[in-house]
């Protein structure tokens, strides 16, 4: 078994009772260390509140909204290979537990904003988690943006290895990706809260940071 | 496991492939092949150039090509059942250019790792892993699990595969012919899926048009998103689907029904439409932010 055989069972859920797997772990540290972070990460998730009531006005209209692709949304960010440093994988851990809490909250979120004196204020609603929805995702940006920042910064020092085109073409698509972010953004500051927006806005965090990926494990 | 190395074919007037103690030369030709069982993996590797696999009808692998300059040799080893081949350097090998064309039993299993490497498989009906980093990608033929992944260069693909996987982030995607279960995504290039009979289908984008023709089974599920690009479904007829479009402003053009997308706030743009063609047993799902949306009938064949 090589190291990404291995972290593919890792990612699978295979440990403990996968001999092949075991012996894999006794001889490489690198493989041990993805183990543990991640280990680390899913721990930390389920430490996290399972589940939150918001006020019974506005909770059923939001989990019919977003039951169907919720869970499908949040996607662990893996390595190819070993080629990535615990501490960038601590940072993924630390992402995907900023974007579940951040998610959480978000579900707390009324679903219209309120606007000008003649809009409705929402009835009184249980906000049992001390960040705000903007701030959580303020928060679970700023985690994208550090584990993005990592690997960017990897590429650049590795420019003469990848060549100019290389880090062109990346650094041209992250404008392409920064310009749709920065759309979705725009988008959720007229509707807070909207779930297609928080999931498009993962999703697209997730894509920026799986092209930086794919390019600094290739190192 | 050096014995096996006594069964490689050296043309008479090429250079060597050393797979033990690499040669090092500033330029290579190779020509080698060893047996292999019909249904061998083949893991091959190969930093810059192009890497050619083609399946064919005998019992063995063959590799020819030239070694680029920089090279130190050829690992090609392993047994019936698994066999490796990479380009050896004493560094990463960013900067080698080499080309190899290997051919493989049709059955053969690939993994196939590049990085400024164009790729192409051809004839293989076994299961296809190839990624790169900046080079394009082609592949035909595969009965069984694919799946293709690069940075920049397109994705192609074309057989009746079962599961297909493929994206790229900055070129076009298209998948043609496969049915079953399809997750393609791109940022920064076009994503085109037709084929047959799909029973799952996940499709990503970002700024890419999007565009799907296929059929969907009893109980299907598709899936597609996209920031600022188009989606268009071509549904094969007869629709039987649950539809939930969802976009924050581009436009939605239903020719499915009669059923038109509503203003779901008071605030924005933004529009859902919900409806039902059929008995409703497949599920589709579309959210974009400002790409268009159009839902017909037609599916390419």
């Amino acid at each position: 078994m090589n190291c990404e055989d291995a972290l593919d069972r890792i990612d699978e859920g295979g440990a403990t009772d996968d001999v092949t797997l075991r012996a894999h772990l006794a001889g490489c540290a690198g493989c041990r260390e993805a183990l543990r972070v991640l280990e680390a990460a899913t721990a930390a998730a389920q430490a996290l509140p399972r589940e939150i009531t918001p006020g019974e006005d506005l909770w059923p209209g939001i989990a019919a909204r977003l039951a169907p692709r919720e869970a499908s949304n949040v996607v662990l960010f893996r390595p190819r290979q070993l080629a990535l440093s615990p501490a960038t994988l601590a940072a993924a851990a630390a992402l995907l537990v900023a974007l579940t809490a951040s998610f959480t909250a978000l579900l707390l979120r009324p679903a219209e904003p309120v606007r000008g004196a003649d809009a409705a204020a929402p009835a009184a609603v249980a906000r049992p988690v001390s960040l705000s929805p903007e701030a959580s995702v303020v928060a679970a940006e700023e985690e994208y943006v550090k584990a993005q920042a990592a690997l960017l910064d990897r590429i650049h020092a590795s420019a003469d290895q990848l060549g100019p085109e290389t880090v062109a073409t990346v650094e041209a698509n992250v404008k392409v990706i920064d310009a749709a972010l920065a759309e979705i953004r725009t988008a959720l500051g007229q509707a807070p809260g909207n779930p297609t927006l928080i999931r498009m806005l993962t999703s697209t965090h997730r894509k920026k940071l799986d092209a930086l990926q794919r390019v600094a494990t290739s190192l | 496991m050096k014995s096996l190395f006594r069964s490689f074919t050296y043309a008479a007037a090429i250079a060597a492939v050393a797979a033990v103690a690499p040669v090092a030369l500033a330029q290579q030709t190779v020509d080698a092949k060893r047996p292999a069982a019909a249904d061998v993996a083949v893991d091959i590797e190969n930093p810059g150039g192009t890497i050619k696999v083609l399946g064919w009808d005998r019992e063995e692998v063959q590799v020819t090509g030239r070694l680029g300059a920089g090279a130190e040799g050829l690992e090609f080893e392993g047994g019936p059942r698994r066999i490796q081949i990479g380009v050896e350097s004493s560094g990463p090998g960013f900067g080698i250019d080499s080309e190899l064309e290997i051919h493989v039993p049709r059955g053969a299993r690939l993994t196939i790792d590049g990085f400024s490497t164009a790729i192409e498989v051809r004839d293989v009906h076994g299961s296809i892993k190839a990624e790169s980093v900046n080079g394009s990608l082609r592949a035909s033929g595969s009965k069984g699990e694919v799946e293709l992944e690069t940075v920049n260069g397109s994705v192609e693909f074309e057989g009746p595969a079962s599961r297909v996987k493929v994206g790229s982030v900055n070129g076009r995607v298209s998948v043609r012919g496969a049915s079953g279960e399809v997750e393609a995504e791109t940022v920064n290039g076009p994503l085109e899926v037709t084929g047959g009979a799909f029973q799952r289908a996940r499709l990503d984008t970002v700024n890419g048009r999007l565009t799907f023709a296929g059929t969907l089974v009893k109980g299907a599920t598709l899936d597609a998103e996209s920031v600022s690009g188009d989606v268009e479904l071509r549904l094969g007829a007869p629709v039987d689907a649950d539809f939930s479009i969802a976009t924050f402003s581009g436009a939605v053009d239903n020719r499915l029904s009669d059923a038109k997308a509503e203003a779901v706030s008071r605030w924005t743009e933004e529009k859902e439409l919900r409806f039902s063609v059929g008995g409703g047993s497949a599920k589709v799902t579309i959210e974009t932010l400002s790409g268009s949306v159009t839902l017909r009938t037609d599916a390419v064949k």
